[in-house]
């Protein structure tokens, strides 16, 4: 095994530690603002989704 | 090496697979237990995994086999695939979601996703730029990238034309497009597979 195959395990380790923390916390944020609308005594409705729509879209700009 | 690399590469793709399958049978069947599975699904389910562990050995060795003659190396990145396609079946499920009660839960579930998809083809790519190129020593290339910003558009577009049928009230035209949606992250998953 080759110094790059190495530097490539790493790299990929270190996307997939990353990967599963974006995971959580995008998923974390969604269920937040469904907490949220509930706690507020409303559904959690399409205005609310919208900003992760938004989100999204920004992730992917910026690509 | 080669061979174990190759091997390595099959097995992944037919655990992949094979978890992938068992992810959306429990996602669609949330009540299903293990034991209420029948054999049939069973048969199905594993032997999918071994007909993509047949195809992905034969695909590579192939190539692997060509690439000998043209005096290139022509291997899967194994590792490459690993991390990106098992990216996704975290994206289908072992994570745990966000409770879906409503199109607006699932709308909310999808974007969150989309954003985990792009952020992770971010940190693939390791673009300084949005649109620059990756960078040279990246797990993805820029056509790869690019590829997959442009699915990822596709699925965003459904996505807010599903979102703008929920506030109009029209629940069945919002769950297609939220299906089409779904659909393209598939599809980013099949190109992902195919540049393994």
């Amino acid at each position: 095994m080759d110094a790059n195959t190495i530097l490539k395990i790493i790299q990929g380790l270190n996307a997939l530690q990353g990967l599963l923390a974006d995971v959580g916390i995008n998923y974390d944020e969604v269920k937040a603002a469904q907490d949220a609308a509930e706690a507020e005594g409303r559904e959690f409705d399409a205005n609310d989704a919208q900003v992760f729509i938004d989100q999204a879209q920004s992730a992917v700009d910026r690509l | 090496m080669n061979r174990v690399d190759t091997t390595l590469g099959a097995v992944t793709a037919a655990a992949i697979l094979i978890v992938g399958q068992f992810v959306a049978l429990f996602t669609e069947n949330p009540e299903l237990t293990v034991a209420d599975i029948k054999q049939a699904t069973w048969i199905a389910i594993v032997g999918g995994g071994l007909l993509a562990f047949l195809k992905d050995f034969n695909a590579v060795s192939f190539r692997r086999a060509a690439a000998g003659v043209r005096g290139a190396n022509g291997g899967a990145n194994t590792f490459l695939a690993f991390i990106v396609l098992g990216s996704l079946v975290a994206l289908g499920g072992c994570a745990s979601r966000p409770s879906v009660d409503s199109l607006a839960d699932v709308v909310a579930a999808t974007a969150a996703d989309i954003e985990t998809a792009a952020q992770s083809t971010e940190r693939l790519c390791a673009n300084v730029v949005p649109s620059g190129p990756c960078a040279s020593n990246a797990l993805i290339d820029t056509e790869l990238r690019d590829e997959i910003k442009g699915e990822l558009q596709r699925a965003l577009v459904y996505l807010n034309d599903a979102n703008r049928a929920l506030a109009a009230d029209q629940a069945a035209r919002a769950d297609g497009l939220l299906n089409r949606a779904t659909a393209v992250l598939t599809v980013v998953e099949a190109i992902l597979r195919e540049r393994e």
